[in-house]
């Protein structure tokens, strides 16, 4: 199946995006390898490039590593993943907070919203 | 390369080449078993030309259907391979205009030769009819004397002739259609206008030459009425080296033409 | 001059009588992208198309691959998928391979083969039982299974049903080495947008835009398949 992906961002940022989240999600396991460049953008049914600049990108930000022959790997660095886990939760909250915003709710209406709707779902 | 675009231009028709000269054979077995061989020679005149005249018409159309149909084959291969959807393919192949043009010019003469050879060949194992023979031996010198030479020299002097025109009848057929397609809305029509205007052109400068040359039959019989044979035989030798030399001249001009048009003034619609 | 330069258009003109297909175009591309070639009908994509691969002599200005005019040279280093069947009907799926075969030193019958058997197209058909979907697709596959350096796709997935479409992007994908250089025409963008790098857009035979597809998205914010339908509104 072709990844989903949005029309209006930059192609290899979604990319980036669904890597971090397939790892958190564990199909990558930390350590792990991961699929070359070409079976990911098959895959995904994108460009090889763009993969190429998504991996590349990861790199940069350290979460995945490169051995010149073998290919690429997720890191072991247990720290680094869970920041990005955190980032990515931090981000994720900002949306959130974005959006209700726009509906008009103040920020203590959001947080008793949300506990709310916490206790409601641990009560199922 | 030149030798692989051949292979697929004789491959392509190739069915079509085989069926109709298959045909062709078929009936003139079947003439020369069924009639050639059972014919009276000793019947009337009238009785024995009347059947004479109907067969030889029947065997003059079909070799001209069939002459026709080669040159149809040839002419279609080239206009379909090179000016049609197809031409998309054609041109895009690793091969240069000139060698796309000496491939079909090779292929279209090779056509056209096993086309005549195969109507000659089908005459000739008409005429070898035991039958035929012992009539033609009682006109044979008469024959000789008003053709000027043997019927045999004759023939081959025909086949001779045919086969140096091969080149040029192809080359006519290519540059007519080479010139169609400059003109993309009628490109059929013009070809076979185009055509017909060639054709005429070489009727004119072969009848010029005659006249000039004063090779015309009935210029020359009449001016020396006294030695027929001999004029009917300069005649047919005159004719032999204008038709030789103009279809050299035309075929060389065709050539240019059409190589022209392929390497300069290709556009595939 | 640029090593990594596979296509190169100077000033590049096709006059139709008084009609201009394509005016003064200057365009350079490098190896080893995707590149979308978008524009309306009519705009000049074809004629382009067609110049690059000598079916049309240009009016003025010219066209190199690899530095060298449209020639036997280029046409070994160039895979062309016309936007017509171009195939002889009465000849056979298999018969095609082998002429392929034959002429191109770089085709290999052996992907061919394989994509014939994973799209269940039978090698012993006339082209002319084939429907026009299934004719594409054999054309398609002819033309990928070459290792060219230029491929050149004239509207590929124009006539095939959105199943095929995809499996025709992956195969695309698949056979697309990454030193080469592929343009596609179409109209369908959204279709195809993800696995370009580039656009290029055509209007009244000049180049109105030619950008990286990440810079579209980056710059304004908005797909391909938006900045064109803004920029060819009717």
């Amino acid at each position: 199946m072709p990844w989903d992906l949005e029309n209006d961002r930059p192609i290899y940022l979604q990319l980036m995006e669904r890597i971090q989240q397939d790892i958190i999600k564990g199909v990558y396991q930390p350590g792990g390898k991961i699929p070359s460049v070409r079976e990911l953008a098959l895959e995904a049914a994108v460009n090889p490039n763009t993969m190429q600049k998504a991996l590349s990108e990861l790199e940069r930000s350290g979460l995945v590593y490169s051995q010149r022959t073998s290919g690429r790997f997720i890191t072991e660095d247990k720290k680094l993943l869970s920041h990005m886990k955190s980032e990515l939760a931090k981000t994720h909250i900002h949306d959130f907070f974005t959006s209700m915003r726009q509906l008009g709710f103040c920020d203590e209406e959001i947080l008793e919203l949300v506990t709310e709707a916490i206790k409601k779902e641990t009560e199922q | 390369m030149l030798k692989k675009l051949i292979k697929y231009d004789l491959k392509y028709g190739a069915k079509i080449f085989i069926v109709i000269h298959a045909l062709l054979w078929i009936a003139a077995i079947f003439g020369r078993v069924f009639f050639l061989d059972r014919i009276d020679f000793d019947a009337p005149t009238e009785q024995l030309v009347s059947v004479l005249v109907l067969f030889f018409s029947a065997f003059v159309l079909l070799f001209s259907v069939v002459s026709l149909a080669t040159a149809l084959l040839i002419a279609a291969r080239f206009y379909k391979n090179l000016f049609t959807d197809e031409g998309y393919l054609t041109w895009t192949l690793p091969a240069s205009p000139v060698q796309q043009l000496w491939a079909k010019i090779l292929s279209g003469c090779i056509w056209n030769i096993l086309d005549l050879i195969l109507l000659y060949s089908a005459t000739y194992f008409m005429w070898i009819s035991p039958n035929v023979q012992n009539a033609y031996r009682m006109i044979a010198a008469e024959f000789t004397a008003s053709l000027g030479m043997p019927l045999s020299k004759f023939f081959l002097l025909m086949v001779l002739l045919s086969i140096i025109g091969v080149g040029s009848n192809v080359l006519m057929l290519y540059a007519s259609i080479s010139i169609g397609q400059l003109f993309p809305a009628h490109r059929l029509l013009l070809s076979v206008i185009v055509y017909f205007i060639f054709y005429m052109i070489i009727y004119a400068l072969s009848m010029g030459a005659l006249i000039i040359f004063k090779l015309l039959p009935g210029i020359a019989l009449s001016a020396n009425t006294v030695n027929e044979a001999a004029s009917m035989s300069t005649y047919l030798t005159g004719t032999f080296l204008i038709s030789l030399v103009l279809s050299a001249v035309m075929a060389v001009i065709q050539y240019v033409i059409t190589h022209l048009i392929l390497t300069r003034k290709l556009n595939l619609i | 001059m640029n090593e990594n330069v596979i296509l190169e258009c100077q000033s590049l003109t096709k006059k139709y009588g008084n009609f201009y297909a394509l005016s003064n175009l200057d365009l350079t591309l490098e190896k080893g992208q995707i590149v979308g070639l978008l524009g309306p009908n009519g705009s000049g994509k074809t004629t382009l198309i067609k110049l690059i691969n000598g079916l049309l002599t240009p009016t003025a200005g010219q066209v190199m691959i690899r530095q060298m005019a449209p020639s036997p040279a280029t046409k070994k280093i160039v895979s062309y998928l016309p936007e017509r069947s171009y195939i002889n009907p009465h000849m056979k799926v298999q018969e095609m391979l082998t002429y392929f075969a034959a002429f191109y030193d770089d085709f290999s019958l052996e992907t061919a083969t394989g994509m014939l058997r994973d799209l269940e197209i039978d090698p012993s058909m006339r082209l002319r039982a084939l429907s026009k979907g299934t004719k594409e697709k054999v054309q398609l596959i002819l033309v990928m299974s070459r290792d060219a350096q230029l491929y050149i796709l004239d509207e590929p997935i124009g006539g095939v049903d959105p199943a095929a479409r995809d499996y025709i992007l992956r195969m695309i994908l698949k056979n697309y080495n990454e030193d080469a250089t592929l343009l596609i025409s179409t109209h369908l963008i959204t279709d195809i947008e993800n696995i370009l790098d580039r656009v290029l857009f055509i209007q009244n035979g000049q180049l109105a835009l030619n950008a990286s597809v990440d810079e579209i998205r980056t710059d304004r914010g908005k797909s391909v398949d938006s900045l064109f339908r803004e920029v060819f509104k009717c």
